[in-house]
């Protein structure tokens, strides 16, 4: 992009709406999916405590505000099976669709990918519009079916089919919306891949990439490639439930008391119940990388920053990201090991899994050992990358068990897989969120967050995060099924009663340790101390730019001239180097 | 002349007075009873074997299979739970539900009464009388269908029914438990208990075709003519092959 | 600001302090009448099975592994924190370490997940996926439907009926098996009785929706597939009354969705079946 054109762009002024609400710049649109996205994070949240309620105290009126969910929900302020299992399914869809993936990859990603790769924004900013909105109008199709008759969905984020061919209208609407959420991951996964390869500065080479600008990458990969499959799979149970075909129904079902065909289903016969299954997980095995491979970029960010050193084995940790990723389109029928799977597939799937905890491993450990001879600066953005990586150990090595096929059988199903996949995305991902958060706010608003609060946030989420999900593996190991509205009704459900009260508690005090990071929030927006465009003395591209940048993103464009973790260069006068400072004398 | 026309009006005005219906002493009675012909031991009821959920017998009472329930102790013998109602003659007389609730009861385990007949509009009330979880599901034909839970003894779910129908109800926890809804625009309807007997009241005069459905026999029909204050007294014998 | 932190971190407290007020426990709604045996808590539940022990013991060795792993990773990490903190006088060091021990941690990590994978969850998994020959086992057809479970034994003749839906009847014959012919002397329980001892194969299917055949005692679990017969087996050598649970969401009272499973000799089986096989009683009314 040459200054001349630069000076052209700029010659027509835009209306307010054009400016902050239909914008094609991808700051943005990145700070449109952060809010939207925080906001679902948040209300995704409050499903969950409303949800622990019930499992702390089972059957048992909620106190104060159990009147306000109607009666259809919540008799007499008691949740009803049929509530609990829709909070349940939309939790679940609501983090991981609404809440986590776009904010990874549709807030960070697009605010500071560009930035960092030295373009003045994507490739195609009309695409990128059109990918947030289409996200929009997903997520208010998600919301709206909170209110329709029978409620949202109740089939699990999961959705397996039969249950969710006769579920009610809510799981139509579940349906719709993914077809929107999906359409906005492959719409931006392409912007992501094609500016990456073609907008990078003058001397950018791939191996001078921010590791966060190689997660980006490899993460639209996975969204481009992983997607389509469910997308297809959401129109074909659709078809299923409006259309009268069936993909998914065998013959010669009988549903409370009725022989297939009914009214309700006109056409039944011929489908199968696994086809869906493989479909499902086809996608989302690779969506759970999706989940955690933008949080390693964060974080390995953060950390190099922190640390005042580069990354250890940076082209390491290139070549195993790829590999995981690439790991991660054949691993996914270790969800599907209890399906009546044979010691062949099995051993296929097993041993696939058991080669993707290499990289995972491999990633972990760099990470660590940058910590070795670093100068660690205990920053606000530190303190949740720091945590991060022992919180992402817990979650993947229990991982293992559940890929060891033989170890699954006891396992599967059970609060054990809660407890692993929530530390590698709650303790794991979201605390990588808020690094990231900390850690860019000053370039997105040229102020910085309060650390006082920042430091008490971090210590009550860190301190109760794991009461919450740590007592849950041996609730799991002792057999307590998950999605059970009272695991009560069991022996060995009562016998560990009081840790499932313990992890209530600590839920709710998790939120309550979120105050002071929303307090922080939007006092910091208003009033927060201003900052220079380098406060943290980074030497990647983004801290090149203005604080905030400005349409265009650099004065003038850069030239890079080195890696991307110049920090305590020996010999050198400077502590740091950005990449477009030319080589010393 | 003035006496003739005062004895008409002191009528009119006692009744007006009364608050009954000029037309009421007019209306008669159908009544009868619905026999069955055949050899009852063909169908006896069994035991239902309810272990599957130890709360469901805890009050050590037994239940029956219902999809046939004879009268056995009545000459001739008869069947309960018949629905007898009027099926044609009334014309286009519209009638308004009467306010009274009307409640299905889940007792050990099984549903009371096992046939219920009821208005369109008509308040409708499920109870949950046990001590564990239900899951009270209407398979309607026109109505909206109801699939919900109650979780806890003495839950209780409003419905309002609001299309003529005859539908099945079951549980979804409880495979054996079983009922049926009727839904009618008019009041002129009975479920035939352990007599066997049915009486429908207040039937304007008129020629009617009465209609008895039971859930396993099907439905028999007969054509009545109910004069002026009359009681029309006509069985149906169910007499299956 | 700092009030605003204060304030947030009083409440918590107060709220920390104040939860053993509030932790009365409803009364768990238990199966009447009914004593499960064996005790549970934090850990694994009793093993009543012959082959359970292979995947707890797999369980433990896993953990062990991952321990070894966490902890050296955690005593480094901590380490590193605190040596390497920034403070005066201390200089980041730029060049890249060698690193040779975690070379070769990799390739033992790896190694290992092999033999475990090899040599102890293959084995165990082809023997769970390895029934004895049907002839010589006990068969039961585990039938799922929302929200019970029907166990359906063959009978004296040692064969199932034909089932089909239009036999259905939901008070007495939830499988719908064909009364005539060879489904004469078939039993349909309600609870899950085996002998002691001795092979069982349970033949898992559904009748409406995906459930789980999960006995958390046998540490057997196996999906129901509408449209499927998958076969699991098992041997238990425990007695006891112990717990099926539906271990696949199946709607809304899938929490609920329990069978008692009685492990008995086989005397006690035996005359479980003939009293069960029994044709089902005249109703008397009072």
């Amino acid at each position: 992009m040459t200054a001349e054109h630069h000076g052209q762009h700029g010659h027509h002024e835009l209306g307010w709406w054009r400016k902050y609400v239909f914008s094609t710049d991808h700051k943005v649109i990145g700070v449109q999916y952060a809010v939207t996205a925080l906001f679902f994070l948040f209300f995704g949240f409050c499903l969950m405590m409303i949800m622990r309620w019930q499992l702390a105290y089972p059957g048992r009126p909620l106190p104060l505000i159990g009147g306000l969910f109607g009666e259809a929900n919540m008799p007499g302020g008691i949740m009803l099976p049929e509530f609990y299992n829709s909070l349940g399914a939309m939790h679940g869809t609501i983090m991981v669709f609404l809440g986590v993936v776009p904010m990874v990859v549709g807030g960070f990603g697009n605010y500071v990918m560009p930035l960092q790769i030295g373009a003045p924004d994507m490739s195609f900013p009309k695409l990128n519009m059109v990918s947030y909105w289409v996200y929009f109008v997903g997520g208010v199709v998600m919301l709206t079916s909170f209110f329709v008759p029978g409620g949202a969905a109740n089939s699990g984020w999961t959705s397996y089919a039969p249950l969710s061919v006769i579920a009610t209208m809510g799981q139509t609407m579940w349906l719709l919306g993914m077809v929107f959420l999906i359409t906005s991951s492959l719409l931006g996964s392409v912007n992501f891949i094609v500016t990456i390869i073609q907008l990078r500065a003058k001397g950018l080479t791939m191996f001078r990439l921010p590791f966060f600008v190689w997660a980006q990458f490899v993460t639209a990969f996975l969204l481009l490639l992983a997607f389509p499959p469910l997308e297809a799979a959401a129109v074909l149970q659709l078809m299923d439930r409006v259309a009268g075909t069936s993909f998914f129904i065998p013959a010669g079902l009988v549903v409370s008391g009725q022989v297939l065909p009914t009214d309700n289903l006109p056409q039944t016969g011929g489908g199968n119940p696994l086809l869906w299954q493989h479909l499902f997980w086809f996608l989302a095995h690779p969506e759970v990388y999706v989940l955690i491979l933008p949080g390693m970029g964060i974080v390995t960010e953060v950390i190099a920053n922190n640390t005042r050193k580069p990354v250890w084995g940076y082209r390491t940790m290139v070549y195993a990201l790829v590999f995981l990723g690439f790991m991660s389109f054949i691993v996914w029928a270790h969800h599907m090991f209890i399906t009546g799977m044979g010691t062949t597939l099995s051993a296929f799937f097993a041993t696939t899994t058991m080669i993707i905890s290499i990289p995972s491993v491999v990633i972990l450990t760099a990470l660590l050992i940058t910590l070795h001879r670093a100068s660690i600066r205990f920053t606000t953005p530190m303190l949740f990358a720091l945590a991060f990586l022992p919180m992402f150990a817990v979650g993947g090595l229990t991982g293992l068990p559940l890929g060891l096929p033989a170890a699954d059988i006891p396992l599967h199903d059970t609060y054990y897989v809660i407890a692993h996949f929530h530390y590698v995305v709650a303790p794991g991902t979201i605390f990588a969120i808020f690094a990231g958060i900390y850690y860019w706010f000053p370039k997105v608003t040229g102020r910085t967050f309060d650390p006082f609060l920042g430091k008490i946030h971090f210590w009550l989420s860190l301190v109760f995060i794991n009461i919450v999900f740590a007592p849950m593996f041996w609730v799991g190991m002792a057999g307590v099924s998950r999605r059970l509205y009272d695991q009560t009704v069991y022996a060995h459900g009562l016998a560990v009663q009081p840790a499932v009260e313990l992890s209530s508690w600590a839920a709710w005090l998790l939120g309550l340790a979120q105050i002071p990071f929303i307090i922080n929030f939007f006092m910091s927006i208003r009033k927060g101390r201003t900052v220079s465009d380098n406060p943290w003395e980074g030497t990647t591209l983004e801290w090149v730019a203005p604080s905030p940048p400005p349409h265009g993103n650099f004065a003038s464009v850069p030239v890079v001239y080195r890696g991307p973790y110049e920090y305590s260069v020996p010999g050198s006068a400077r502590e740091f180097f950005p990449q477009n400072v030319v080589a010393e004398a | 002349m003035n006496r003739f026309v005062a004895k008409v009006l002191f009528t009119v005005g006692a009744c007006l007075a009364s608050g009954a219906p000029l037309w009421a002493q007019d209306t008669g009675v159908i009544k009868g009873k619905i026999v069955f012909k055949g050899d009852p031991a063909a169908y006896s009821r069994v035991e239902i074997d309810t272990s599957k959920d130890p709360n469901c017998g805890k009050d050590g009472k037994k239940i029956g299979t219902e999809n046939v329930v004879l009268n056995k102790k009545t000459t001739p013998v008869t069947v309960r739970n018949v629905l007898v109602s009027i099926k044609e003659g009334l014309g286009d007389r519209k009638y308004t539900a009467p306010t009274d609730k009307v409640v299905l009861d889940q007792k050990g385990c099984h549903y009371e009464p096992h046939v219920l007949a009821l208005m369109e509009g008509q308040p409708l009330t499920i109870r949950n009388s046990d001590d564990t979880n239900h899951n009270i599901h209407f398979l309607p034909k026109v109505n909206e269908e109801v699939n919900v839970t109650q979780p806890q003894k003495g839950m209780e779910k409003d419905v309002k029914l609001v299309k003529e129908d005859v539908f099945k109800v079951k549980c979804d926890v409880h495979p054996w438990m079983g009922c049926h809804i009727a839904v009618f625009t008019h009041p002129f309807f009975f479920v035939t208990k352990e007599e066997g007997t049915f009486e429908l009241k207040n039937v304007p005069p008129g020629k009617y075709k009465v209609e008895a459905w039971h859930e396993t026999f099907g439905t028999l029909s007969m054509d009545v003519e109910v004069a002026t204050g009359a009681t029309v007294e006509k069985d149906l014998t169910f007499e299956p092959k | 600001m700092k009030f605003a932190a204060v304030a947030t971190v009083v409440l918590a407290g107060w709220c920390v302090w104040a939860s053993p007020a509030l932790g009365q426990q409803a009364d768990a709604p238990s199966t009447v009448g009914v004593t499960i045996t064996g005790d549970y808590g934090y850990g694994f539940p009793p093993d009543a099975s012959e082959h359970g022990h292979e995947m707890d013991r797999l369980i433990v060795i896993v953990h062990w592994f991952m321990g070894v792993l966490f902890v050296g990773w955690g005593v480094f990490f901590a380490y590193c924190l605190v040596r390497f903190r920034r403070r005066p006088g201390h200089q980041a060091g730029y060049d890249m370490i060698k690193a040779k021990p975690s070379k070769y941690a990799e390739l033992g990590v790896a190694v290992f997940e092999g033999v475990l994978l090899i040599s102890f969850s293959m084995p165990a998994w082809t023997k769970a996926k390895s029934p004895p020959d049907p002839a010589t086992a006990v068969n039961i057809r585990v039938v799922a439907e929302q929200f019970a479970w029907n166990f359906h034994y063959p009978g004296k003749d040692g064969k199932f009926g034909k089932t089909d839906p239009k036999h259905i009847d939901t008070a007495i014959n939830a499988v719908g098996v064909d009364r005539s012919g060879e489904g004469k002397d078939d039993v349909i329980s309600g609870e899950l009785h085996v002998p002691v001892g001795e092979a069982v194969i349970c033949q898992i299917s559904s009748k409406d929706v995906i459930h789980s055949f999960g006995v958390p005692v046998l540490r057997v679990k196996q999906d129901a597939m509408p449209g499927m017969r998958i076969p699991v087996w098992f041997k238990a050598v425990k007695t006891g009354t112990y717990e099926v649970a539906c271990a696949q969401l199946c709607g809304n009272n899938h929490y609920k969705m329990k069978a008692l499973i009685v492990i008995e000799p086989r005397d006690q089986y035996d005359a479980w079946l003939e009293k069960k096989g029994a044709p089902p009683k005249e109703f008397e009314e009072e």
